[in-house]
């Protein structure tokens, strides 16, 4: 029986997809993955280079593995319930075999292109947060100082601190985020070391004979004896923290972190320094004044009768007027400088998302394509209006308009500039694992005045039928249709 | 089930409230044994560019963590302080660690070499005999076409095993040393999935054993574990667990579980929602939480999980 159209309700997270190739390719692929979290192993070790299993010689070249595109790991029919057949029983022990097989993998390179990390949890501990740089963000939590950079990760990972002075020792290396850092390790590119010895003994400081003393330190062992390789579950129990650990990430951050990472998504962490600045206020004080005076014309009318109709009787030669009149309930109305307090708690955006691009450079960050919160699933409820004001109001100003892909003005690109609001930020809830994004927008309606275009004069030609058959065109836009499901 | 066989117990890494579980023989234990699967959390290092296949460790909800302690085939380790203590004191475990990876990384180049051989062996055939037929062919002077384009296929298909045949590099080197110098140079690096005998406490230590919280839903998680179920978190379906007759592996699920308390109000509208949710992809919505009467707290240890569970089907509008 096709019980395929089940999952027909998870959506992929529409607002990260909505502009990637690949993704998009992949899509539906993915909504028949999205409910079934376990697929079909067996296609999956069929396509890995020497079956997958693990330990195994031609395996355990990373160049030869081809790219596992979604389509040829697509999944296998499932049954509904047991029918306590052998076929049946037999096909599932297949699956778990090869399931077995393909997770018995170990991690494994040559020196060559096995990056080398070693873990100094309290090297910049002391450094005062205050005087940060956007160049050198986060040092306090840069726990991993990197031997040498390779490869490809690394152009978008870790961080030369700068700002060191050169007789701290590890000045010149890559230091990485433990996401970063745990990141790698899962990915089988970085070997994490435990040092055995104090830091000056890894990494020499300059003025010391280069290699001397690392020469006296490996004994038989080898490397071994100066610092021992951690496994996975190390890596774990050291990068994976509470909320607000020094050096630590929290597990439902990481996950999305790597998720992103894996989909193709350039992420760093968040910090109001590499957000613009808020426009600046190019108004002069006349031009303020002027408004000031003439504000309250343009809204709400000042004054309303305690009796009476709404709607003063006259002569009225334009409805604008009217509608003026009838405006009672004031509308939120944005703002480029809003008075929210500071996000607190997990409503506060962790991550800056970015697409990938040609140039795209670790130092000099551009300006993110989405903001992104976590929250637990388990531990968080729905944000109420302060917080999800804090939220909002911690993104920068987004008007929409033609340069921010929300089209231009005029009515037809009404509900794009609705969708796409005055400030964005995407939530990522985490249930144990499993990732949903919501994208919420500070929307205003009351910046869409409809009543104007009213006024406007009937143009020859037949123009108001075009502007209805533009509208009808539209018809599968996400339009006030929409509610009717 | 199997709980009285003498396989040691599952160790499950507790992380800032977090379960986790990295042998994958345990994993695949438990899926057998106890109808537990889980959700992989972890990247794989064999395809680490897509979501679709996530590989270990696996992170268990709190309810099953939970149901396997109370079932004694798991405990649970407070991982965030255990391991790194662990790991800062050197000992004995350390050696014996240290040996572990040195035969994973030994019996993968060892296998490395032998397959790299092997294929020498067999290019060195392909290429004499390849050799052969050329002369045999240059003997002649009157080729027909067919054979034209025979060689220079094969030729064609030489170069590009060659090209994409990264694999022997480094091995190839070490085998042209002698026997002795063979594996100093070279020593491969591998990060193990688990900590192994790193984690052995050393003699008169016990690993610390953390406590799990439990939400409020853990009874009628407890109650649909103990009937063979298999439950997945569900965030996808809006609901506590996401229930499965068999292996997801094999099967759809059939229900979407809600737990409450006995006594607990319920809003229609979330019936409402919960069956139609439900009908439309086709699974009963279900609720359930153990039953609160005076019986029950008189005799606690035999109606324990004294559960009862409803499926609402979303009729018609």
């Amino acid at each position: 029986m096709a019980y395929d159209d089940e999952d027909s309700t998870a959506a992929p997270p529409a607002a990260i997809a909505r502009d990637d190739p690949s993704k998009v390719e992949n899509e539906d692929v993915e909504d028949a993955e999205a409910d079934e979290a376990i697929s079909d192993f067996r296609k999956f070790a069929s396509s890995l280079p020497g079956g997958g299993s693990g330990g195994g010689g031609a395996a355990l070249n990373k160049k030869a593995a081809p790219h596992v595109s979604g389509k040829t790991v697509r999944r296998g029919e499932k049954d509904f319930e047991s029918h306590g057949t052998r076929l049946q029983e037999n096909t599932l022990e297949v699956s778990r075999t090869a399931m077995h097989d393909v997770l018995s993998y170990t991690r494994m390179r040559t020196p060559d292109n096995y990056m080398t990390g070693w873990y100094f949890p309290g090297h910049w501990a002391q450094e005062p947060r205050e005087d940060e740089k956007p160049e050198e963000l986060w040092r306090r939590d840069r726990v991993v100082a990197l031997e040498a950079e390779k490869g490809q990760m690394t152009k978008s990972m870790g961080r030369v601190l700068r700002g060191a002075p050169k007789n701290v020792p590890g000045w010149d290396k890559a230091w990485l985020l433990p996401e970063e850092a745990l990141y790698l390790v899962e990915r089988g590119d970085l070997l994490l070391r435990w040092p055995r010895g104090s830091i000056e003994g890894i990494f020499p400081p300059p003025v010391e004979v280069d290699g001397l003393k690392r020469e006296v330190a490996r004994g038989e062992d080898g490397d071994y004896e100066l610092g021992l390789p951690l496994s996975l579950q190390a890596a774990y129990s050291l990068f994976i923290g509470n909320e607000g650990d020094r050096g630590k990430i929290t597990l439902e951050k990481f996950q999305v972190y790597s998720q992103l990472r894996r989909a193709g998504y350039l992420v760093s962490r968040a910090s109001p320094l590499l957000d613009p600045p808020p426009p600046s206020d190019t108004q002069t004080l006349w031009q303020r004044l002027f408004s000031l005076i003439s504000s309250p014309k343009s809204d709400t009318p000042k004054f309303h009768p305690a009796m009476g109709p709404l709607v003063r009787p006259g002569l009225y030669r334009s409805y604008e007027s009217v509608y003026h009149q009838l405006s009672l309930i004031p509308r939120h109305k944005p703002t480029p400088r809003p008075n929210t307090p500071a996000p607190e708690g997990p409503f506060t955006v962790a991550y800056h998302v970015f697409k990938s691009r040609p140039g795209f450079t670790k130092t000099n960050l551009p300006l993110p394509d989405f903001r992104i919160a976590v929250v637990n699933a388990r531990t968080t409820d729905v944000p109420d209006l302060a917080e999800m004001e804090a939220l909002l109001g911690s993104t920068p100003w987004d008007p929409p308009n033609a340069r921010s892909g929300a089209g231009g003005p005029g009515i037809g690109h009404m509900y794009q500039r609705l969708k796409h609001g005055w400030r964005n930020v995407i939530v990522a809830v985490n249930d144990n694992g499993m990732v949903s994004y919501l994208e919420f927008m500070e929307s205003a309606f009351g910046e869409e005045r409809l009543f104007e275009r009213f006024d406007a004069k009937p143009k020859p030609g037949g123009k108001k039928f075009s502007g209805r058959n533009q509208k009808g065109g539209r018809g599968g836009g996400r339009g006030g249709r929409g509610g009717r499901r | 089930m199997t709980s009285s066989s003498p396989r040691p117990h599952v160790r499950i890494s507790k992380a800032a409230n977090r379960y986790l579980v990295f042998d994958i023989d345990d994993v695949m234990y438990l899926r057998r044994n106890h109808n537990i699967c889980s959700v992989f959390v972890g990247t794989m290092p064999q395809a680490p560019q897509q979501s679709a296949f996530m590989g270990l460790p696996i992170e268990l909800m709190a309810e099953e963590a939970q149901v396997l302690v109370e079932k004694n085939v798991a405990f649970v380790v407070d991982d965030s302080n255990y391991h790194p203590a662990r790991i800062a004191a050197a000992g004995p475990q350390d050696k014996q660690y240290i040996d572990a990876i040195k035969t994973v990384t030994g019996d993968a180049q060892r296998s490395m070499r032998e397959s790299t051989e092997a294929r020498k062996a067999m290019f060195a055939y392909k290429g004499a005999s390849k050799k052969k037929e050329k002369k045999n062919k240059k003997a002649p002077d009157t080729q027909s076409s067919e054979d034209v384009t025979v060689a220079s296929s094969a030729d064609a298909e030489a170069a590009a095993t060659s090209l994409f045949d990264t694999t022997p590099e480094p091995a190839a080197a070490t085998t042209k040393n002698s026997p002795v110098t063979r594996e100093a140079p070279e020593a491969w690096l591998a990060t193990l999935t688990t900590s192994g005998a790193l984690l052995t406490p050393s003699p008169g230590q016990e690993e610390p054993i953390a406590s799990v919280d439990v939400p409020a839903s853990y009874p009628l998680y407890a109650h649909l574990q103990d009937k063979g179920y298999f439950m997945m978190p569900g965030l996808r379906f809006g609901c506590d667990y996401n229930v499965y007759p068999g292996d997801p592996l094999r099967f759809h699920s059939h229900f979407q579980a809600t737990g409450f308390e006995w006594n607990e109000d319920i809003n229609l509208l979330d019936l409402v929602t919960g069956g139609r949710l439900g009908t439309n992809v086709k699974k009963s919505f279900l609720i359930g939480g153990r039953v609160e009467s005076e019986e029950r707290q008189k005799d606690e240890a035999e109606t324990a999980l004294d559960v009862r569970a409803f499926s609402i089907e979303w009729a018609a509008m």
